[in-house]
């Protein structure tokens, strides 16, 4: 089965940037040619069809969430595109950012056609300056060609987008939280309701989506909702992108099909494990998701629901390969100081949480861990998920779980021992392809 | 009439912003629906300027907002890219997250700290390098990575940050 | 039934029907239903950060936080099942796992809450060190509600040093759970954006930026922080100690002529703690530093004059109050109308001020009575007064789109108006200052033109002139001030304290005035006591008789004598209290509030009737206590004319007793009729047959009559001098306007004098370096006309070449400004 290359279409290893380059690809032809003889909520309806779910992690159709839109307001709409790339192994929206911006620009003027914003953000993570430079100069040849501004190239309305600079920190992921950050307060979560469709960005009904999602656009509208439909599986349609990395031979950013068979891809497309290394866990959709053992993943698909029913979350597609020789307590450190950083300290359980959470796997794995410690460690996983406003509690209790769950037996030995078996480090990996 | 130490204005500062960042920074202001949406873009004109974000700034930038220094100061220590000390010539940012653990990051760690003779966190010396551990910078697939001013360095081992260190006069 | 408003719910089995769009919390609260919160007040929008609130709803995925979900028609709420509990002890474990708090789990905590309060034990067993157990501890409250025992977390001691540097609060962040309220009061409500949440995550922090003080930082000390506190981590370091209070009653604050509403807190028959009132005309729940934290200590300080005494061969005698009133009464039964003399304070009641000038009027057969407000506005006062003729209702700020504010700083004194003004702002209305330092309004106005101190006239003329479109040559800035003026719909004019001792304070005010009707718009003049209106009105002048007419005609006395049933004297007279300075030195002189400015005694005998003993000059022959505004019924009114009710709130001290009351026994004694009244209402009656307003209270504003008008000195130079080549700096002299009954405040209330440095020289930091002094060192401030040492305070709000001083007690300064030397004093 071949992967369908719809967000990749380009060669890898070109200067594929450009508005010249993007022209060639037909780029910005779906603008020109089909929205002169679409309505809005044409445009919307084929993004229904499409059944295209968010791919920033959550998953949700797209089409849905733009229809959440109030009809009755007077207040202007805004898009924001969502490039604050954040979660730990997720690496896939630069690739579009850096290397097919003009895709993802058309993607929002599609979208932003259908929603009846006039005015569209795109926040990308402030470590991402190459891809700011990239995104900033497609603007810029995208407003000089006339597809930015007044009165677009071949369609009747307009459209301007602005480009801002993150500053670091993960919780601005989340889709208040960047509101927030846009309107230059700290990128904490917002309570909800009002949900942004009704109240967002400057109070205003807002559509948040993921850079990924806002690229497909113009595929979805120029092949039709159901030809993206009949990609993937019935429930995850279209292709996704994949970022993999860890101990696995060829890491980088893959599209394929959703449905596609876990095993193939890692061994067929990715090389397999790193230096012929036995298999020792998957985490499948990004630091957040639950871990995987192997033998959960022999049978899985790529996609959302077979990822779901092996007790993971496919998430923002960003595959974490951990070969045989490394320490889980120390991995599952290294992840809780990471949630421990980020939690932004409104909501009392993650904040205290995360902070025992960490505390106590650090312990663990020095050695001074007790029995009830991983008692303890459920009991407050339990307690911060689905307690927050915001879901990096939830994202921060999913690896705790699933990694004292699936690996307990290691943990238990680093609590008889008194020490990491693994000696506290990390195996180096010389072979590298 | 008052004569308490005045919370307001700066008086004379060797910060002062330069006037193409004041233009800048009040136009993003009037730009945007919010005149406080330009903050986070005015930190980082500042922090481009003196490579940090100096004290005193933070007052001129609240009169061109008008807001205050102290709001601005939440919103500042908020985001972990402003830098509230100066740092070196060359900001080295090197990620601690799971994919770059996995391949090494604590290696290419201690390997920096011993050469440029610095723990995390501090400046050498010479003011040349300031060394920084950073969450995932979304480099995965290139691991171990680090961040030197606005640049990824990707694939690192040893050998690799010699070359790099020696490129950075 | 549900309507269009409202929707049907059920909360633990029970149906309500209740207002759309409110919070389940709110529902909830209305109904009787407790749901526990650390993070949700009732001013505050909803947080959702402590997550006590959790409740089930049916058909939610997961529980919700109360405070911040709404209520939608059918939900069906259960606020404390099993679960709910269990998951609400667990995080409140969490949050005891970093707030000292082995009192509220204590075995033994029922039993040593009696001991609690004393210091020691305190600080050796119990968590909270510096717990004022005062009954306001909310997260007490929710711990035992929620009964909760142990907790299985170790507790972490953030190990933050204890920050007691700042006046009025303590702050102990070691007890801070994070719910936020103290920023959001900050930010939401005073605007004031002087807190903030730094960092984030564990290692958050509340405070200013860059760990300075608050004082640094801008903060005006209103205590809304304070007052929000769910835990013991910010608390009032005056009343700390006090505990519950017993009961609260409201009156008017006496501090300005702003006229905040008070909720005065009282415990023992003292008035322990303040707090503002919710007050829908004036202070809207706001208060400022004086009204929140100052009026405690002033009233409650042990110097109060508690008994009445006597001089005696230079000594001062304790006598009873009967003794005092006779001796009095035979003083002033043998004065002649014109060599006596009464001064009382603005600060006044109203009753007082009547019940004085009546005494003078119909007792001593004079008119000579009269209040330092003459001395405070100088040759300024009648234009002053016009001002106020204009004046509005502070609430008009809330309409206006466009408002000059001349000479105002709001950091501390008037900081309620500070709030309205920001949030003006916030809804887009600018802000146009015009003063000479950097000040409260420097940050947020629209334009702030700033001229030198020599200046001011010029700026304020030269913007009127452009109004009435005179073209002549002005600042850029000056010309943006008149574009906005003149576009704006709904002008307002705010004057401040600034200009009022300049010597060309009049011309200053007539330029106001004549903006004013240019653009049409109303003025509030904001006058620094808080009574004036009151003075003016009652007829605590020479030349005005009650109702503000003029007492130098006949049909106006012949009309009062009428009412008054007696015949009030022909009595023409120059005097004022200028003439303390000059003139002759007077038989008896009655000083109620009020201690002149001059070091020789004023009169052969003295009385002198006062809250605390007088700080300077020859000592008085007859002290009498008087009761403190906290301890008066009556009313006042209030700079925008507003008639308001004061209470008395607790009993005054000892022999102490209401002016009024003092000044009716004496007349009573000295046989006179017309004094005998029971209470204030009844003074209250009478007035009325004055002034219509005061028949009902219903706190509409009462305007100053168009004619009002004082018989001023002649007019002073108001020409600034030039400077001479040899001076270096421009001094300004004010008037604290800081000052209760002619006490500083700063001399009772603590914490006060760090805000504000009076009878200090006030220098920018580069002019200091300049002529070498640093703070604190002593200098020698001189020119042609005047020459006194003070000590050196730094401020860097003054401009470069411009000093001012801030003098307690008034001295004649004129012209003021003018050029001084200054130099160090040798050591």
């Amino acid at each position: 089965m071949a992967n369908q290359n719809i967000l990749l279409n380009f060669d890898r290893n070109g200067a594929n940037h450009t508005l010249e380059n993007y022209l060639k690809r037909k780029g910005y032809s779906t603008l020109s040619e089909k929205i002169p003889n679409m309505k809005p909520e044409q445009v919307l309806d084929e993004v229904k069809k499409s059944g295209i779910r968010g791919r920033g992690g959550a998953g949700f159709p797209a089409g849905i969430k733009w229809s959440f839109l109030p009809k009755d307001s007077d207040k202007p709409v805004y898009l924001i595109c969502n490039g604050d790339e954040g979660e730990p192994g997720t690496f896939k929206d630069r690739v579009i950012l850096e290397e097919n911006p003009h895709m993802l620009i058309e993607g929002m003027i599609l979208a932003a056609y259908a929603i009846n914003a006039k005015h569209c953000y795109i926040y990308i993570r402030g470590e991402y300056g190459f891809a700011l430079q990239r995104v900033q100069q497609a603007v810029d040849e995208a407003y000089r060609a006339g597809y930015l501004g007044k009165k677009l190239t071949g369609a009747n309305y307009s459209c301007d987008i602005t480009v801002h600079k993150g500053a670091g920190a993960y919780v601005v992921g989340d889709e208040t939280g960047l509101m927030n950050s846009i309107e230059g307060k700290k990128g904490q979560t917002r309570n909800k309701p009002p949900f942004p469709a009704v109240e967002g960005l400057y109070q205003c009904p807002t559509i948040i989506n993921n850079v990924e999602t806002l690229a497909s656009v113009p595929w979805i509208i120029d092949h039709g909702g159901a030809a993206y439909h009949s990609i993937g599986t019935e429930k995850s349609s279209g292709t996704k992108l994949l970022s993999i990395s860890g101990h696995v031979r060829k890491p980088g950013v893959y599209e394929v099909d959703l449905g596609y068979p876990f095993m193939d891809f890692l061994n067929k497309d990715c090389g397999g494990v790193i230096g012929n290394r036995k298999l020792k866990a998957v985490i499948p959709g990004g630091s957040s998701t639950p871990v995987l053992r192997p033998e959960d993943c022999e049978k899985i698909t790529i996609d959302y629901e077979s990822i779901a029913e092996a007790g993971s979350s496919l998430g923002s597609g960003a595959i974490l390969i951990i070969a045989e020789g490394s320490c889980m307590v120390k991995t599952l450190e290294v992840l809780t100081h990471f949630y421990h950083h980020e939690s932004c300290g409104q909501c009392t359980p993650c904040r205290e949480g995360t902070g025992w959470l960490h505390k106590i796997v650090k312990r663990i794995e020095a050695g001074q861990g007790k029995m009830e410690d991983l008692d303890l460690l459920t009991s407050i996983t339990k307690h911060i998920a689905f307690h927050t406003i915001c879901p990096l509690g939830d994202a921060a209790c999913g690896p705790v779980d699933s990694f004292v769950k699936k690996f307990k037996d290691e943990f238990i030995e680093h609590i008889k021992t008194g020490g990491c078996p693994f000696g506290g480090k990390f195996v180096r990996f010389q072979e590298r392809v | 009439m008052s004569a308490s130490p005045s919370p307001y204005l700066t008086q004379e500062s060797e910060y002062n912003l330069s006037e193409d960042v004041v233009t800048k920074i009040t136009e993003m202001a009037a730009s945007f629906p919010e005149k406080n949406s330009a903050l986070i873009p005015a930190l980082h004109l500042i922090q481009d300027q003196f490579g940090w974000v100096p004290p005193p700034t933070i007052k001129q930038l609240a009169q061109l907002l008008k807001t205050t220094p102290n709001k601005i100061y939440g919103v500042l220590t908020f985001y972990t890219m402003f830098n509230l000390k100066p740092v070196g010539k060359y900001h080295i940012q090197i990620c601690r997250n799971v994919s770059c653990s996995l391949l090494g990051a604590k290696h290419i760690i201690d390997y920096l700290t011993k050469k440029l003779h610095i723990q995390v966190g501090e400046t050498t010396a010479d003011g040349k390098f300031t060394l920084t551990l950073v969450e995932c910078l979304g480099a995965c697939g290139m691991a171990p990575v680090m961040m030197i001013n606005d640049k990824y360095y990707e694939n690192l081992d040893e050998k690799k940050v010699d070359q790099i260190l020696k490129t950075l006069k | 039934m549900t309507s269009n408003n409202t929707v049907s719910i059920r909360i633990d089995n029970h149906p309500f029907t209740v207002e759309k769009g409110l919070t389940i919390l709110k529902a909830a609260e209305q109904n009787n239903i407790y749901i526990p919160t650390l993070c949700a007040h009732k001013e505050l929008t909803p947080y959702g950060g402590c997550r006590m609130c959790l409740v089930e709803v049916e058909g939610a995925r997961r529980f919700l936080t109360a405070c911040t979900t709404p209520v939608e028609d059918g939900m069906v709420i259960r606020t404390h099942t099993d679960q709910i509990q269990k998951e609400r002890r667990e995080i409140m474990e969490l949050i005891l796992s970093e707030h000292t708090s082995s009192c509220l789990i204590c075995e033994e905590s029922e039993l040593c809450r009696q001991y609690m309060p004393t210091i020691r034990k305190a600080g050796v067993t119990t968590g909270c060190r510096y717990c004022p157990n005062d009954d306001k501890c909310e997260l007490e409250k929710v711990v035992s509600w929620l009964e909760i025992k142990d907790i299985n977390h170790p507790v972490y001691y953030r190990g933050l040093s204890v920050e007691k540097y700042d006046p009025f609060y303590d702050r102990d962040y070691n007890l801070c759970i994070y719910c936020g309220r103290c920023v959001r009061v900050c930010q939401e409500v005073r605007l004031a954006n002087v807190l903030a949440f730094t960092q984030r995550g564990r290692s958050t922090v509340i405070g200013p930026a860059f760990g300075r003080s608050h004082l640094e930082s801008g903060c005006e000390f209103c205590g809304a922080c304070v007052s929000v506190c769910p835990t013991g981590a910010l608390a009032e370091k005056s009343n700390k100690w006090n505990g519950v209070a017993e009961a609260e009653i409201q009156t008017t604050c006496a501090l300005c002529g702003v006229g905040c509403q008070l909720q005065v807190l009282i415990r023992n028959d003292k008035a322990v703690a303040t707090i503002p009132v919710d007050d829908e005309f004036v202070n809207h729940g706001q208060l400022c530093v004086k009204g929140r934290f100052c009026v405690n200590e002033l009233v409650n300080h042990h110097q109060r004059i508690t008994k009445a005494s006597k001089y005696q061969d230079g000594n001062r005698l304790q006598i009873p109050i009967e003794d005092a009133i006779a001796i009095a009464a035979e003083q002033l039964k043998n004065c002649p109308p014109e060599d006596f003399a009464m001064v009382i304070s603005p600060n006044c009641s109203n009753e007082d001020l009547f019940i004085a000038q009546k005494f003078v009027r119909t007792v001593m057969n004079s008119h000579h009575i009269d209040s330092s407000a003459r001395l405070f506005y100088g040759n300024g006062f009648n234009d002053y007064l016009d001002l106020m003729k204009r004046t509005t209702a502070l609430s008009e700020i809330g309409q206006s789109d466009v408002i000059l504010c001349l000479g105002l700083d709001m950091r501390f004194g008037r900081s309620v108006v500070g709030v309205q003004i920001r949030k003006a702002i916030a809804r887009g209305a600018k802000i146009i200052t015009i003063h000479p330092n950097d000040h409260s309004l420097a940050l947020n106005a629209e334009l702030w033109i700033r001229p030198h101190t020599t200046e001011i006239l010029d700026s304020i003329s030269q913007l009127s002139n452009a109004l009435l479109e005179k073209h002549e040559p002005i600042t850029s800035r000056l010309a943006q001030a008149a574009d906005l003026l003149n576009a704006a719909k709904n002008p307002l004019i705010l004057m401040g304290g600034e200009f009022l001792p300049y010597s060309n304070s009049a011309e200053i005010m007539q330029q106001t005035l004549r903006i004013a009707e240019t653009i049409g718009s109303a003025i509030v003049p904001l006058p620094a006591q808080n009574n004036l209106h009151g003075s003016l009105l009652m007829g605590a002048y020479p030349e005005l008789l009650p109702g503000g007419i003029f007492s130098d005609e006949p049909d106006n006395r012949k009309k009062i004598s009428d009412i008054w049933g007696m015949t009030i004297q022909d009595f023409t007279t120059d005097w004022n209290l200028n003439k303390i300075f000059t003139g002759k030195k007077l038989k008896v002189v009655y000083l109620v509030g009020e201690l002149p400015p001059i070091d020789e005694p004023i009169g052969d005998f003295v009385i002198y009737q006062n809250i605390y003993p007088p700080e300077h000059g020859a000592p008085p022959n007859l002290i009498l206590p008087a009761a403190a505004f906290t301890e008066i019924d009556g009313t006042f009114i209030n700079g925008a004319g507003r008639v308001q009710r004061v209470q008395r709130t607790a009993p005054p001290p000892g022999d102490a007793q209401p002016d009024w009351q003092l000044l009716c026994q004496i007349a009573r004694k000295m046989g006179a009729t017309g004094f005998d009244y029971k209470n204030h209402q009844q003074i209250q009656q009478e007035i009325a047959r004055f002034i219509e307003r005061f028949k009902k209270f219903d706190r509409k504003p009462v305007v100053l009559p168009k004619h009002i008008k004082l018989q001023l000195e002649p007019e002073r130079s108001s020409q600034l001098s030039e400077t001479d080549g040899q001076s270096f700096f421009v001094l300004t002299i004010f008037n604290s306007e800081h000052q209760y009954r002619g006490i500083p405040i700063a001399d009772k209330a603590e914490g006060f004098k760090k805000l504000i440095a009076e009878d200090s020289l006030l220098i920018n930091g580069s002019d200091a370096r300049k002529i070498g002094v640093v703070d604190g060192d002593q200098v020698l401030v001189s020119s042609d006309l005047f020459e006194k040492s003070f000590p050196v305070r730094l401020s860097d709000n003054l401009q470069s070449g411009s000093v001012q001083i801030i003098q307690q007690r008034f001295q004649p300064f004129n012209p003021n400004p003018h050029p001084v030397k200054i130099r160090r004093k040798d050591v």
